[in-house]
């Protein structure tokens, strides 16, 4: 027999208790709140002049570019910087106001660090455990349905409302700031693949690509990081009897993992906790994870092992238990 | 035609302590079993080994003649069941919880869902949210809840809590129509010895996880009479009766003991002829409570 019946009631659950409503509550004040204090700041330093400007910063470049002796990497740096410089002026676009576009690309990032986990772990910490807490798994599990199609469904359930609440974020950063700020732009052009190899600026993959496309790579990888952590936060609600414990838990390893990551570079062990794999889009967008040999696909590997080992220690656990 | 609940040897461990040891129970379509026992006895452990909420240590379920370890969902199928307490939903409606368990089963309509309500008299307030109920609302839902997808079999786990005596006695007329006129197998769970014997055609009475006695009321109860005599030298008769081999005892004034009929016009003829005046001698009914007290040695229920 299908799961669809059981996915249903679990999104049913999850609708009826609040918590998606809680978490677009929290979305819409802070971003709302961020995109109104950038408007305001950047009304305060607002130049007039930025056209005058940016085409004086335009011609400099390119005499610089008309000398014959350029370092070719230099070269092409330059190059980037012009082509983006015109396309700003192109569209009468101030670049150094940002668009409604970037903020909500800015999002993936910003979010993803800490906002976002803690979200998803508020929707994932109760999902079992408040049936335990709340007395409803005896019937839930004596309903005529294997154990496992029932944690199945709940995994599906939750998996649907992590990517719903990602792409809520989304929409309400773009929605927010295009309030105050420049809502077209698009396909302005971004430039991604910086890295610094032995301490200098290593621009040889740099790649040209519009903000559209670099902003569905980003929020992709913010979705998969989400998607591990939901995982995790599904094995404490398992572990967990009361949805206080395990989104407490799940709270403190967020917290504690940052801080740790940021304080002792030197413990390289820490390059296999999932906190500091977590920032997925940083990673991507050119920042500097905290130790040496954490590319994109290793992080991408840690995360998924997490993930993995979480869902099947789950899956045992609450298959096997007996409940009291 | 296998019986609807067969539960053969079935014994839990958790870690040294044993709480359930060696229960067997059977039940057979159309009978209602009272299963009783004081606080600890075992009976939740027993009753969630049946409903595969816990994992027996030793023994097997097999419910409709599925066993319920290989054959879970089958056997689950034939099962309405409520453990502990009837905690539904609180968020939802009444209709919603019964829609969501529904959804379980698969095979449940608006229209059964409708009606298994009406069973239960919630159809008035099935739209509202299941937080508003008072508590006998909240029973009757679970009833509701555990009545879905036609079962062939229902373990109700205290069914009387919270109820009124009025709602006591509805519960009661329902549990018995369920099983004359459908046929259903019932375990009933209650530490109200009375409602068992008003209710169960057989009780099984468990104490410190072990299965003391089981039989028809009217056997547990006729097991060994009990008579009481009011006569003039109550001393010289508690001699005269040991002589025949009935032990007695002294209570309030009365000559308590247990004898069987058959042999009481003898025993009596035998006291008189020992020159006893004999006021009174009257059968001493034993509740099913006392015969209880009896064989858990007096620890309350």
């Amino acid at each position: 027999m299908s799961l669809f019946p059981l996915i249903e009631n679990e999104a049913l659950k999850i609708l009826r208790r609040r918590r998606f409503t809680i978490i677009i509550g929290i979305l819409v004040a802070i971003l709302g709140l961020v995109a109104w204090s950038q408007a305001r700041e950047l009304a305060r330093r607002e130049n007039p002049n930025w056209r005058v400007d940016l085409e004086r910063r335009v011609a400099r470049y390119e005499n610089i570019l008309r000398r014959d002796n350029v370092n070719p990497s230099w070269e092409r740096a330059v190059r980037t910087e012009v082509s983006r410089l015109r396309y700003h002026l192109d569209r009468d676009i101030d670049p150094d106001r940002p668009t409604a576009p970037f903020f909500a690309r800015g999002f993936a990032n910003v979010g993803g660090f800490l906002l976002l986990p803690l979200l998803v772990s508020v929707l994932a910490s109760d999902i079992v455990s408040a049936e335990s807490a709340e007395g409803t798994e005896r019937l839930l599990l004596t309903r005529g349905r294997r154990r496992w199609k029932v944690l199945a469904a709940k995994g599906v359930a939750l998996a649907l409302f992590v990517t719903l609440t990602l792409l809520a974020g989304g929409l309400i950063a773009y929605g927010a700031s295009a309030l105050f700020l420049e809502p077209g732009g698009w396909d302005a052009p971004v430039f991604t693949g910086f890295s610094v190899r032995d301490g200098e600026l290593d621009i040889a993959n740099v790649r040209e690509l519009p903000l559209w496309v670099d902003t569905v790579l980003a929020y992709g990888l913010e979705w998969f990081a989400l998607l591990c952590v939901a995982s995790i936060a599904l094995l404490l609600s398992v572990v967990f009897r009361s949805s206080a414990a395990s989104i407490g838990t799940m709270m403190a390893a967020l917290v504690t993992g940052t801080i740790l990551t940021r304080i002792s570079p030197e413990w390289t062990a820490g390059k296999y906790l999932f906190v500091s794999a977590l920032p997925l889009a940083d990673y991507y967008s050119g920042q500097a994870p905290p130790y040496d040999g954490m590319t994109l696909a290793f992080c991408t590997a840690v995360l998924a092992t997490w993930a993995a080992a979480s869902l099947i220690l789950a899956f045992v656990i609450f298959t096997r238990r007996d409940v009291i | 035609m296998p019986p609807v609940l067969l539960a053969r040897n079935l014994s839990k461990q958790f870690g040294k302590r044993v709480a359930v040891d060696d229960v067997s129970l059977e039940l057979q379509r159309g009978e209602i079993l009272g299963f009783l026992g004081p606080n600890g006895a075992g009976k939740t452990t027993t009753i969630r080994m049946l409903v595969g909420l816990i994992r027996p240590t030793r023994g097997s379920v097999q419910i409709g003649g599925h066993d319920l370890e290989r054959e879970f969902e089958p056997a689950m199928r034939k099962v309405g069941c409520i453990v502990e307490s009837p905690d539904l939903y609180r968020f939802l409606t009444g209709r919603e919880n019964l829609e969501h368990f529904g959804r379980m089963l698969g095979t449940v309509s608006d229209q059964e869902i409708d009606e298994v309500a009406g069973i239960v008299g919630l159809s008035q307030r099935l739209d509202d949210l299941v937080k508003t109920y008072s508590l006998g609302m909240r029973q009757r839902l679970g009833i509701a809840q555990a009545l879905l997808g036609s079962p062939e079999l229902l373990i109700l786990d205290e069914p009387a809590n919270g109820l009124d005596p009025a709602g006591i006695r509805e519960i009661r007329q329902l549990l018995r129509s369920l099983a004359r006129e459908r046929g259903l197998g019932i375990l009933v769970s209650s530490h109200l010895l009375g409602e068992i014997e008003q209710m169960c055609d057989r009780v099984t009475i468990i104490h410190r996880g072990k299965t003391l006695a089981g039989g028809t009321v009217a056997e547990l109860i006729a097991h060994r009479s009990r008579w009481r005599l009011l006569v003039d030298l109550p001393g010289e008769a508690q001699e005269l009766l040991a002589v025949h081999g009935v032990e007695s005892v002294r209570n309030d004034g009365w000559l308590e003991f247990g004898a069987e009929q058959s042999s009481i016009p003898s025993l009596m003829a035998a006291l008189v002829a020992g020159g006893i005046g004999l006021e009174t001698v009257q059968p001493h009914r034993q509740s099913l409570e006392e015969r209880f007290l009896d064989e858990t040695h007096g620890e309350s229920v």
